[in-house]
């Protein structure tokens, strides 16, 4: 299997009249298994690339294909969404939320919220089965939308900043648990992030994107076997990479980038 | 340059504390939160209009004939309940009441979803629904009457007219709280039509239906009355208008309160029951 | 307790949300179905007073109501009733928004004063205020002073309604800068708190505005001698079926034109608490 990425280019209109170039020419290619990070400069069109992937967004031109199959639509068995701004349903409690998914697609009410019930307690939110979106805070929300994703059991799971709202503390817990889970299960994940750390922590390889018009400046590979432990961080590897990264997202660097790409 | 000369601070600023010199009634009425203490003053309020309504009524300051008084008022419930006609009256316009609010939140539910699912309907003519709210429905009342004749059902027929506008607009309201990141979710994670019907637009809308409830029966009450009151076809407006020409007036103001409460309270349950069902929805 | 939270009267008018779908709809489309609409409303009628043998009684002949409406705006009486409406209409809204502004002012500064008013002020938003017309009418007489204490009280309502809201919860975050920059009491109230709470403030002089413009034409309609409103009462009574059509037409333009009039004068839009 592999998820591929061809001369991916959106376009958006925006309001004025004026035309945004949120991606130009993406090209890239993600094997089964693989876990991918992408980094890069707020408003570079990591959303928009993740959204393209999951077929939520019909490229302007270019193709994303699944084993050869062009993606025309959503479908959250193949590849399931966590978005960035996480949102739940207000309406519906947590567990409820979770089964989401589930539940648009006729899985029995009984088997679907014992599914939600593994996914919740994953995610460290067991207690809060029952409450409602607006009693938890943000971090919580965000687990529940993980947990919401994760109940799919996707052949490929969208992660939009997932931790984003997390204290240091529980991304870091929430992580290996779920680096855990989704290297035993084979998942193949494509993460948005704009923790250095999370970037190299978790992935096989990370996309690092320009801004304006948005681009694949480098691919990194993190050749270092997964799942990985505390013990990564203490590496000479990892704080190379770490640097590269630190150097490579410096904004004139970038951009820099950038132009010898265009050339 | 300037400076400013701060005093310092008092050394008895933080000195004895206050409570210890106070008498009972100031303590305790500090303990109270401010709900209730509202709710006393609120209740004394009431008490002190009463008792100078009253006074004034009594000693001739305000004539008596004009305004009644409330122990008059209280007094003429009796008689009131007693009567045959009033209880009639009472009833028919009640029953008309709900009839018409039925009539109305029906058909403006109705209408209403279907402006709100087909853009384009929504694009024509919740413009003119927008203006039909703001005029005066009473100017229509004649058009019922040469239309359905004068009796009591184009009384309920205009009560739904009057009530039916509102509806519309709340209900069509409630689609802009249909919230973009609810539909993304919806598509993401696979909802069919129905899905997102019961599980995005329903909740999502459901304020706006309930508020649009209120206004068909306040639509409904209000209109009656002004029909009953320009024509007369019986019921509670005819006999306020009646008792008003005899110069009753402890009957007018034992009637019209007695409705206002009735409105009132229908309001405040409506709004308990609206809350229990929307308890999902944040508190500001 | 509070009204129910769905505003009526401020939506406002743009685009739909599409729950199915759909794109937004084209411009052409929609002309093309208000003119339909406007093609099975004549078009009915037409066929009514002819082929479908209406009684002019209840349909009156088109043309009869077209010829009323010319008469109607040629000669002087119709607009000596307008005159008198609106200046009815004016007194009430003068009266209902210092009212109103003052309550709704006063009874914001202490927690304790907003707390007795807004259920009190929530109560003139329930009931409906028709119910005491007959005692304006008993205290005021047949003329206009009645008109307008009946309008000047449905109208109160919203506007003190809302400015007691407006006022009550002014952006913590605007008063906290204010405090930092030094604002003494006084400038705090009016030149941070009376600024900030406008927008909703003017939201609710707009809800009394058209509350007064409906009260004042049902007052007429119901007993009076003068304005608009009689006038609709005295073709309905005498049964001068083409006037009576001509008539409300004519006060669906005027009240067309005093909405038009109070949505330039308040430009401002703002979310509305109630009604
Ligand atoms: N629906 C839209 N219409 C118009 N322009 C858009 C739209 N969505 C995104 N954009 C623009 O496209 C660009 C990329 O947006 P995108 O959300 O993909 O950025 P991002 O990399 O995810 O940023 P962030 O890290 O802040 O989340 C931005 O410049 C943004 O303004
Ligand atoms: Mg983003």
């Amino acid at each position: 299997m592999s998820l591929i990425a061809k001369n991916l280019s959106v376009t958006y209109g925006t309001g004025s009249g004026r035309e945004l170039v949120a991606l130009d020419d993406i090209n890239f290619e993600i094997a089964r298994g693989e876990f991918v990070t992408i980094i890069g400069p707020s408003g570079c069109g990591k959303s928009t690339l993740l959204h393209c992937l999951g077929g939520m967004l019909k490229p302007s031109s270019g193709v994303v294909t699944l084993d050869e199959e062009p993606i025309r639509g959503p479908d959250a068995r193949r590849a399931a969404f966590v978005f960035q701004d996480y949102t739940l349903l207000p309406w519906r409690q947590v567990l409820q939320n979770a089964v989401l998914g589930l539940r648009f697609d006729g899985v029995p009410k009984a088997k679907a919220n014992a599914k939600g019930e593994e996914m919740l307690a994953l995610v460290g939110l067991s207690d809060f089965r029952e409450a409602y979106p607006r009693e938890l805070s943000g971090g919580m929300q965000q687990r529940v939308a993980i947990a919401r994703a994760m109940c799919m059991e996707p052949g490929i799971l969208l992660m939009d900043e997932p931790f984003g709202a997390l204290d240091e503390q529980t991304r870091r817990q929430l992580g290996f648990e779920m680096a855990r889970m989704l290297s035993e299960r084979d998942s193949t994940v494509v993460m948005v992030t704009h923790s250095l750390d999370e970037a190299i922590m978790w992935a096989d390889r990370i996309l690092v994107m320009s801004a304006r018009p948005g681009r694949i400046a480098k691919e990194i590979r993190v050749t270092a076997p997964r799942p990985r432990t505390h013990d990564y961080i203490a590496t000479e590897e990892f704080a190379a990479l770490r640097s590269e990264l630190f150097t490579l997202l410096d904004q004139d660097n970038v951009s820099d980038l950038a132009e010898s790409v265009d050339r | 340059m300037t400076t400013t000369d701060q005093s310092p601070a008092r050394p008895d600023d933080r000195g004895q504390p206050v409570v210890a010199s106070t008498p009972g009634i100031v303590r305790r009425w500090h303990s109270l939160t401010l709900r209730s203490q509202s709710r006393l003053v609120l209740v004394l309020v009431l008490v002190l209009v009463a008792l100078v309504w009253e006074i004034a009524s009594r000693t001739g300051l305000l004539n008596a004939q004009f305004v009644s008084r409330p122990t008059a008022i209280v007094a003429s419930i009796p008689e009131l309940l007693a009567s045959e006609t009033v209880r009639a009256a009472v009833i028919a316009t009640v029953a008309g009441v709900l009839v018409a609010a039925v009539y109305g939140t029906v058909i403006g539910i109705v209408l209403g979803y279907v402006m709100g699912f087909f853009a384009i309907i929504r694009a024509a003519f919740f413009g003119p629904a927008l203006f039909l709210l703001s005029v005066p429905k009473s100017i229509f009342i004649p058009i019922f009457l040469v239309f359905f004749g004068l009796n009591r059902e184009t009384a309920i027929f205009y009560g739904a007219f009057s009530g039916f506008i509102y509806v519309i607009v709340n209900v069509v309201a409630g689609f802009d709280l249909i919230r973009e990141q609810d539909l993304r979710i919806a598509k993401a994670f696979g909802a069919k039509i129905h899905h997102r019907i019961l599980d995005i637009v329903f909740p999502a809308t459901l304020p706006g239906v309930f508020a649009g409830i209120w206004y068909g029966v306040k639509g409904g009450l209000q209109g009656i009355l002004i029909f009953e009151f320009f024509v007369s076809v019986g019921g509670l407006g005819a006999l306020i208008t009646q008792y008003s020409n005899e110069l009753r007036t402890d009957r007018v103001f034992a009637l019209t309160l007695g409705m206002a409460i009735f409105a009132i309270a229908l309001g405040a349950i409506w709004t308990a029951i609206e809350r229990r069902l929307a308890k999902w929805r944040p508190q500001n | 307790m509070s009204a129910p939270a769905v505003a009526t009267q401020s939506l406002s008018r743009k685009a739909s949300r599409n729950p199915t779908g759909q794109r937004p709809p084209r411009r052409s489309a929609v002309i093309a179905l208000r003119v339909g609409a406007c093609v099975l409303f004549f078009g009915g009628w037409l066929y009514l007073q002819g082929p479908g043998d209406m009684s002019p009684v209840i349909l009156p002949n088109l043309e009869k109501v077209f010829l009323e409406l010319g008469r109607f705006l040629t000669t002087g009486q119709v607009y000596q009733a307008a005159l008198v409406t609106l200046g009815e209409i004016l007194g009430a809204l003068a009266i209902a928004a210092t009212l109103g502004f003052a309550v709704g002012f006063w009874g914001a500064r202490k927690n304790l004063r907003s707390g007795v008013l807004e259920p009190l002020l929530i109560w003139g938003y329930l009931v409906p205020t028709i119910l005491f017309y007959p005692l304006f009418l008993l205290w005021l007489g047949f003329g206009t002073s009645s008109k307008i204490g009946y309008a000047a009280v449905s109208a109160f309502f919203p506007i003190a309604y809302n400015c007691l809201r407006a006022y009550q919860r002014v952006e913590p975050r605007y008063i906290q800068v204010g405090r930092a920059f030094g604002a003494s009491a006084r400038q705090l109230d009016w030149q941070i708190k009376f600024r900030g709470g406008l927008p909703l403030a003017a939201a609710g002089l707009k809800l009394g505005a058209a509350q007064a413009i409906v009260s004042v034409i049902v007052a007429e309609m119901l007993a009076s001698s003068q304005g608009l409103g009689f006038l609709i009462q005295l073709y309905a009574q005498s049964f001068r079926i083409p006037s009576l059509y001509a008539i409300i037409v004519i006060v669906l333009v005027v009240v067309g034109i005093l909405h038009v009039a109070v949505k330039l004068l308040l430009r401002e839009d703002a979310p509305v608490e109630a009604r």
